[in-house]
Parts: structure tokens; C-alpha cells; sequence
């Protein structure tokens, strides 16, 4: 058992007497101003002492449940005061109105004016320790919100959208200083001679000596103090929230890759777990983004639209944000003419699915003239090489599926050339094994499916 | 704005979704925009123009489940636990008891070790049991959960809870919302088609591919691979198609007009379904007409046409993506190894259950994946929930064979294609395998990633019905972002 934190927990309960008996007694003092009732002076008095005492006894229990510690520093101090405050205050009014000294009566109201204050204030303190910073105006409306600048967790930490101008320290570490340590250590306080403040200030140290060792961050001081265990009489921040374990993993990575100020997000791979961090707890995603996602286009005219339609073409957008267009062929017999009606909406085809349609060769030609094309089906169609040299202009060609297609080898001449180029797909062709391995030598990125089976060590039970 | 004539064609192309919310009308106009570029009416395809847009550019477009009715055990398949096998046979701890319901363990009941052998296989290192041979080539393709939970212990409302979101019957079913939201890519065959394998339907029966309150032709249709692949497919004796569809033409102009006086949505459901019919006899014979198949397709799946099996069902999954179904949902029934029977024993019927189901699954990620399918087919093989790491002793008794009871928190799930991430492990259980202790995957997170795969987003994906607006995922469901490309 622990009596004083056991105490301390009832502190939550007791805060609300204070509250309802100095209120009550300014509500009281209001009305016996307004019909002049003298009478209710005595009543005034009786709540003032009754707010002064319970008021004690509320931050004699909110010393003992600050003990447990995990509170904001910063704000614990605040409501400290505030509520420190309200108790002498009290005990002030109470003072002039049961008349033991006498004070102009403008003295009074200041006094009743501050009280009631200094109640909200502590109060106000109190619900953001218990309820976290942005509780009360979190839901409040916009222009509410944007009257008090209410940010959320992506603002404070405000990074930018891609990745290449994201720095490490700048947009990711330096925030975590200026919100776990920099009201210690800064200009004014300089706790350890250490600052926090700036790049330079972080790298020179303070009185035991550098806190970052760059590349190893087992030999960092600093990154020491804020992974010890949270009871030991060195852990940083002795007050206050410790850092969260994403923001302790980006630290040590940050350090690993040298601690430099001017590091992006891309420079280093960035490995697994810290992809993970940045997207769980950041809401950040470094995956690379295609084509689509990223670029625009207008948007097709409408008698295209129908125009496609008119030439067996079924067609949507790829969603309700893009007017790129996923374009599928429906009969079994495409003709030249029918792809003519993709030529209107080049710029917006970017999926093309031409299955089983008897496409040949010189009907590509067509094809290769769509510039944002990103995925095409071309599977189940007599197409060889000769077609395939018409797609070498296909800069956006990301997917390309050939299975079951007449192509050989000398189809890979033209598709090396497509610089986007990430998954193949020859199955059922005349390409084999031997003939894929120069290709991926030089495009070590590049995903070549050929036929699969199970291997040889696939055996039943 | 500018985009005025977007915002007029934006409109249009979402129809089906918007206008259902506002009035019954607006259902007709949806339901017969199922039956827009139909060769009855003559009209050329303008099919797509009616399907909704997903609200973000999608990673799949279908989804085949492979659903393993009565719940595999994890821990004999994919969740490898040595400390288990260590503490087989020894009496399960009161801690892990206390305040917890099974189906059938009683008093204290025993830890049961693993009965197979584990091996990492892959680049990726997964654990897979000898128990999936086939499997293990694949490892390199599919993104283990290995701490899903779910809420429910029972098959009947656990199976309603994963497809519905509810326990309790009523709800729309996954591949229902899916279809509703996203519409379909053959005018010819049902969007959402449901194989069945294993001897029994699932416990929780039809409603688990039913449509709830949503119309009802957004229902999972059953096809067979024994027989009429649909019930009632083929033409009476002496019936040919010219005559059928004269006939259809008739009682549809009769529907039509009764329509037009009384506005029941259903009836146009009705229409577009007699539509439907007429061109499925056709396109379903052709779709599940497995022979047409090469030998060597047939042994890479261990297929035998005219059977029904779930390998069957597995090529006739591949087939129907191919042509573009939506939702393709198989159920192979048989997997509830308790231990009370020899056809039930995690050494016997559950060996015999993972025989059945090794290599055609495998295959069939194998058999997408060079045919570039996976690209944008999402697979998803679970049970309803998982098995509890204790020997079952039912009545406080050892039951005669080994087996498990159920177990709602923690079990695995693997998915495949469509935009998860290949070779991936997410999320861990603690050492017997009992609770997960990271990434923790409910039921309605795994709903909400699998829309998500599609390109819809579970908040959004709603429809009014007594008063409120009903998703999938109800009021709950998180995205696993941790697991997508």
C-alpha cells in the first residue's frame, strides 16, 4: 500500500468542493448586492471558509498524486500555482467579509474577481492533465479551433509531403526537443549546461562532455538518459511525458546514420521498422507512390467517353478523385477502327486490359501512342516481337503482362528500353529462363514472372 | 469551381450508391443499370458507366476468399510455438482460465503441443508446417496476421460476425457490399458467386453470403461443381432459346408495366435477374466447364472435373477471375478438430483436411501469379477463429482423439495479391500462442483493409436502412496500413 499516492487519487473528487462553495459564495455576493441583502453576509462568509479549507485540503492531495509523476512538467507547475492561488485567495476574502480586517471595498471585488479566475484557470490546467492538451477545443467548432490554433499531433511534427525534402533532424528530432526537453534545457535554464535549442547546441554538449556520438547511439548520453528505465534518478525527462518508442527508434536511427543536420528522409534506406514508425505513429507513408497517384489529367470529353463505349470498350475511372481511366476491350475480335477511339483520351488511359481480343501486331502501333499508359494486359493475343518494338515509347509502362503471346527473346530489346518498366510477365511464350538473365543483370529491379510450378521439393504428406 | 461537367458526370457514374440512399426511384434507376448493355434491349455496353467509382484509386479489383469452415488450427499450420511443445501435457496454468469462456474445455484442462514440425521457408523466413508441403513454396507471396481476434465462439455467429459484422443475422455479407459498392465487370455472370466444398454448407448458412437489407441482387449466387452448375440452368426439354427468350421478353414487359404502377424496386431486382439468368445460360456452362483446362493445369491443382472438391472450386475461383467476378467466395467445410472423433483429430480428419486443401491453394496463388492476376486479385484464406492451445477435454474429460477447442483471441489469417505486401509477417502472439501481444488484428480492422484493398473506404461504404446508416465494419475497424504495398 501506498498511503500517499492512495491519498493522493482522491484528489480528482475533492477539487470539486472548493469549486462549488467559492462560486457559490460569489453567486451569493452577486445576489445580496442586487436586492441588498445584508443578512446573507454571514452565509458569504461561512462558504468563503468552508471553500479556503476544503481548497487546502485539495492541494495538500494534489501534492500527493503529483508524486506518480507522467504529467506535462510544464502544466503541473501552472496548476500548482493557480491552485495555490485560489486557496490564498480565499482565505483573503474571507478575512474582509467576516470583517477580521477591513479593506476598501474595491479591494474586495478584485479580490472576488481574481478568485473566480484563478478557480477556472486551475480548473482548466487540471482537465488538460487529466484529459490531454487539446481536449476541451478538440471538437469545438472550426472557427473556434482556429481562434485558440488548436493543432493536432501531424502539425506539431508538419512535415512536408514527399519524402526527398523531408530532413531528419529538422522535421522529426529537433520537434521531440522542443516538446520533451526544451523547458529545461534552453537559454534561460540551461540545466547541465546542456541546450536542446539548435543543431549546434545539441552537438557541443554539456558539462559531462558530447551527448551524441555520431553512428553509434549506444554511446550516446543522451540517447543513455531518455532509454533508461523510467525509475532511475538519471532518466530524461525526470518531469513530464517520456519520449514515445517511435520517437526513441527514429533517435537511434538518426544517430546511426551519422546525426547530420542536413540528412533527408531518402538518403538512407530507410529500413522496415522505421517505415513502420513513421507510418503507425506519424501517419507517414515512404512508400513509393505511382504514377497515378501522384499525377493529374483533365478530365475526358463526354462523346469520347461514348465513343469508346460505341467500340466495345468498357471503361471507368480509376476512382472518384482521378480521371485517369481503366479501359477493358469486351469482345473477342478488336479491329484497328476500334482502337482508334482510345486516340481522343490518350492522355487519360492509363490501365488497358486487351485479353483474348485477337490483337496483332500492327494494332499496337496504337498502343504505343497512349503516353500515360501504366498497366496493359496484352495476354492470350498473337502478338510477337514485331508489335512489341511499337511500345518502346510507353515511358509510364509500369506493368506488362505478355502471357501466352507469340513473343520471343527480342521482345526483352524493346522492353529494356522502358525505364519504368517493374513487373513482366512471359509465361507461355517462347522466352525461357536463360534468355531473361542479361535483362535482369541490368534491371536488377525489374520482376520477370515466367512459368511457375511447384518446386521439386513440393511432396504430398 | 470548374469542373461543373466533371461534377455532372461524377453523378451519373455514381448512381447506383447516391441515388439508393434517396428514394426507391432512384433503386429502379440502379437496378437497371445492372441491366445496361444487355442484348435484349439491343443496347451496346454502357455497363460500366453505371458502376460506382471507388473512392481511391484501388490495389484490387476482386477478392477471392478461401474460407476453412469450422476453423483450422493455427497453431498446428503457421503460429510456431516451441515453449508450447515444451509445456505439452502439462495442466494449463488457472491464470489463463480465469474469467474466459470456451465452447467446451471444462475445469482444467491440459496444454497440447504441437502435433507437426515447423520450418521457415523463403526469403521471407516464414513458419510453415509440414503439414502444408505445397504451401511452403509459396511463402514468398502471401502476408501472414498472426494475431487476428474476433468476438465470437461459435461457428454460426463467428462466421456471420466475419462477413456481416455482426453476430446476429440481417447484415449485408462482405462480397454484397463489395458488389454494391463497386458493381460488376461481367454483365454475363453474378458478381458475387459462392462454391461450396467439403460436404456441408458453413453453420451459418446461406445468410453468409446473403444481402441483408441491401437488394437483393446484390446476393452471393452458389454455383455447384456437380451437376447443373446452377440450379435450373438448363432449358426444360422441348424449351429453346429463341423460345426462352420470348418468353423472358414477355414476363419481363409484364413486370415492367407492373413496375410502372406500383415502384417496387424488387421487381426490378426480378428483371434484371430473369436478364441475368438468360445470359448465365450460356456464360456459366462455358465458366464452369473446367475440362476445357490443359493437363498440366489439372495437375498443378490436383483437379478431377465433375467432382466437387475444393481443388475443383479453387480452378473454377481462377477461372471466374479471369472473367472478371468480383467477389469469389469459397467454403471448405470439415476443419472443427475437437478430438471427438478420428474424421475431427488434428492427426487424422485434420491431416486429411490439409491434403485436400494444400495444393490447390497454393496453386492457385501460383497459377495468378503468372498469369499476372495477383497483380490485382486479393486472396484471403481463415477460419471464423482460431484453436486454443489446450487439449480439449470435454465434460472435464480427455476427449479420445487429440484436438482443440475454439479460440477467439488469436488466430491466423494470410492474404495474397491485390496490393499486400508479399513475404510479410505482421503482428505476434505470446509463447503459447494465446493472446496476441503486437500488431493485433480484429475482425473489423480485417474488413476494413480488405475494402480498402478495393478502393472503398469502410466509413463511407453505408446504406440507410431503419433509420440509420449500416457498414460493414458497424462503428468500428482500423485499416492494417502496416500490411499494404
Amino acid at each position: 500500500m501506498n498511503a500517499g499516492l492512495f491519498l493522493g487519487r482522491f484528489h480528482p473528487v475533492i477539487v470539486h468542493l472548493p469549486i462549488g462553495f467559492l462560486l457559490l459564495a460569489v453567486l451569493l455576493e452577486i445576489y445580496a448586492r442586487k436586492t441588498s441583502h445584508k443578512k446573507l453576509d454571514s452565509a458569504i462568509s461561512f462558504a468563503l471558509l468552508l471553500g479556503f479549507i476544503s481548497g487546502l485540503v485539495a492541494v495538500f492531495l494534489g501534492f500527493l498524486i503529483s508524486a506518480e509523476g507522467g504529467y506535462d512538467g510544464r502544466l503541473l507547475n501552472w496548476h500548482r500555482l493557480s491552485g495555490i492561488a485560489v486557496s490564498v485567495i480565499a482565505f483573503l476574502c474571507w478575512l474582509i467579509k467576516s470583517g477580521n480586517i477591513s479593506t476598501p471595498d474595491l479591494t474586495y471585488l478584485f479580490l472576488t474577481g481574481l478568485l473566480v479566475i484563478s478557480l477556472i484557470t486551475t480548473g482548466h490546467f487540471g482537465g488538460m492533465l487529466t484529459h490531454g492538451n487539446d481536449y476541451l477545443l478538440s471538437s469545438a467548432p472550426e472557427f473556434v479551433r482556429h481562434l485558440f490554433k488548436i493543432e493536432n499531433k501531424k502539425d506539431v511534427y508538419n512535415l512536408p509531403s514527399v519524402p526527398d525534402s523531408l530532413i531528419i533532424y529538422r522535421h522529426l528530432i529537433q520537434p521531440v526537443f522542443e516538446k520533451n526537453c526544451n523547458h529545461c534545457h534552453n537559454p534561460s535554464q540551461k540545466k547541465s549546461d546542456l541546450l536542446l535549442n539548435t543543431y549546434e547546441d545539441l552537438m557541443a554538449g554539456g558539462e559531462s562532455g558530447l551527448v551524441i556520438e555520431p553512428h553509434s547511439p549506444f554511446q550516446s548520453e543522451l540517447f543513455r538518459r531518455v532509454t533508461l528505465p523510467q525509475s532511475d534518478s538519471k532518466f530524461m525527462p525526470p518531469k513530464g511525458l517520456p519520449l514515445t518508442y517511435g520517437e526513441i527508434q527514429i533517435l537511434r536511427w538518426w544517430i546511426e546514420e551519422g546525426a547530420s543536420i542536413s540528412a533527408r528522409l531518402n538518403d538512407h534506406k530507410i529500413p522496415d521498422d522505421i517505415k513502420q514508425i513513421l507510418l503507425s505513429e506519424f501517419e507517414y507513408d515512404t512508400s513509393p507512390k505511382s504514377f497515378v497517384e501522384i499525377h493529374q489529367v483533365p478530365e475526358p470529353q463526354e462523346e469520347n467517353l461514348i465513343l469508346l463505349e460505341k467500340n466495345h470498350f468498357t471503361h471507368g475511372f480509376l476512382s472518384i478523385n482521378s480521371y485517369f481511366l481503366d479501359v477493358r476491350f469486351n469482345t473477342a475480335s478488336i479491329e484497328m477502327k476500334n482502337l482508334e477511339a482510345l486516340q481522343p483520351v490518350s492522355e487519360q488511359v492509363t490501365w488497358l486490359d486487351l485479353r483474348n481480343t485477337g490483337l496483332t501486331d500492327d494494332m499496337l502501333t496504337q498502343v504505343g501512342n497512349l503516353p500515360n499508359l501504366t498497366r496493359l494486359r496484352l495476354d492470350g493475343n498473337p502478338v510477337t516481337e514485331k508489335g512489341i518494338a511499337y511500345l518502346e515509347s510507353l515511358n509510364r509502362l509500369e506493368i506488362l503482362s505478355l502471357y501466352h503471346t507469340e513473343v520471343s527473346k527480342e521482345c526483352l530489346k524493346s522492353l529494356i528500353k522502358l525505364p519504368n518498366l517493374k513487373k513482366l510477365y512471359l509465361g507461355k511464350t517462347r522466352v525461357i529462363t536463360d534468355d531473361i538473365a542479361q535483362i535482369q543483370r541490368s534491371k536488377p529491379d525489374l520482376e520477370i514472372v515466367l512459368d511457375l510450378q511447384f518446386s521439386k521439393s513440393a511432396k504430398t504428406l | 469551381m470548374k469542373k461543373d461537367i466533371a461534377f455532372d458526370h461524377r453523378l451519373k457514374t455514381t448512381t447506383r450508391r447516391h441515388f439508393l440512399k434517396s428514394s426507391s426511384i432512384g433503386l429502379g434507376a440502379i437496378a437497371l443499370g445492372m441491366l445496361g448493355g444487355n442484348e435484349l434491349f439491343g443496347k451496346t455496353s454502357s455497363f460500366s458507366l453505371k458502376n460506382p467509382l471507388p473512392d481511391f484509386i484501388p490495389t484490387a479489383k476482386r477478392v477471392i476468399y478461401l474460407h476453412m469452415a469450422g476453423s483450422p488450427s493455427q497453431l498446428e499450420l503457421f503460429d510456431y510455438k516451441p515453449e508450447l511443445m515444451r509445456l505439452n501435457n502439462q495442466l494449463c496454468p488457472p491464470s489463463l482460465l480465469e474469467g474466459k469462456k470456451f465452447a467446451f474445455i471444462n475445469g482444467t484442462p491440459k496444454l497440447l503441443g504441437p502435433l507437426s514440425r515447423f520450418k521457415q521457408h523463403g526469403d521471407s523466413g516464414a513458419w510453415i508446417s509440414d503439414y502444408l508441403p505445397y504451401f511452403s513454396n509459396v511463402a514468398d507471396e502471401v502476408c501472414f496476421l498472426k494475431a487476428v481476434h474476433t468476438d465470437e465462439f461459435n461457428h454460426g455467429p463467428a462466421q456471420l460476425f466475419l462477413y456481416t459484422g455482426s453476430p446476429r443475422l440481417g447484415r449485408p455479407s462482405m462480397g454484397s457490399w463489395v458488389t454494391y459498392g463497386l458493381g460488376s465487370e461481367n454483365e454475363n455472370l453474378p458478381s458475387f458467386i459462392v462454391l461450396v466444398s467439403g460436404g456441408k454448407t458453413p453453420s451459418a448458412g446461406k445468410s453468409a453470403w446473403g444481402s441483408g437489407f441491401l437488394p437483393s441482387v446484390y446476393q452471393g449466387v452458389q454455383c455447384r461443381s456437380h451437376g447443373d452448375p446452377v440450379l435450373y440452368i438448363s432449358n426444360p426439354e422441348g424449351v429453346g432459346r429463341e423460345l426462352r427468350k420470348k418468353s423472358i421478353n414477355t414476363i419481363n414487359k409484364i413486370n415492367r408495366s407492373h413496375y410502372d404502377e406500383i415502384n417496387d424496386p424488387e421487381i426490378l431486382t426480378r428483371i434484371s435477374q430473369y436478364e441475368m439468368a438468360f445470359n448465365m445460360q450460356i456464360s456459366v456452362p462455358d465458366e464452369m466447364d473446367i475440362s476445357q483446362e490443359p493437363d498440366y493445369i489439372h495437375k498443378m491443382y490436383n483437379t478431377e472435373p465433375g467432382k466437387n472438391s475444393f481443388a475443383n472450386n479453387c480452378l473454377l475461383a481462377r477461372r471466374m477471375a479471369e472473367r472478371g467476378v468480383r467477389f469469389i467466395q469459397l467454403y471448405h467445410w470439415g476443419w472443427d478438430a475437437h478430438g471427438v472423433a478420428k474424421s475431427e483429430a488434428l492427426n487424422y480428419g485434420f491431416l486429411d483436411r490439409c491434403r485436400e486443401v494444400d495444393q490447390p491453394m497454393s496453386a492457385l496463388i501460383i497459377d495468378l501469379k503468372q498469369r499476372g492476376l495477383l497483380e490485382d486479385t486479393l486472396i484471403i484464406w481463415s477460419g471464423e477463429f482460431g484453436r486454443t492451445p489446450m487439449m480439449e477435454n470435454r465434460g472435464g474429460n480427455d476427449n479420445p482423439f487429440l484436438g482443440r477447442d475454439h479460440h477467439i483471441d488469436a488466430f491466423t489469417v494470410w492474404m495474397a495479391g491485390g496490393g499486400v505486401q508479399p513475404g510479410f509477417t505482421y503482428g505476434q502472439t505470446d509463447e503459447i500462442g494465446y493472446y496476441g501481444i503486437s500488431g493485433k488484428v480484429h475482425i473489423h480492422d480485417l474488413q476494413a483493409t480488405i475494402l480498402h484493398c478495393l478502393g472503398l473506404d469502410h466509413e463511407k461504404l453505408t446504406y440507410p436502412f431503419q433509420g440509420r446508416d449500416f457498414r460493414l465494419t458497424d462503428v468500428h475497424g482500423k485499416v492494417v496500413k502496416e500490411i499494404l504495398v
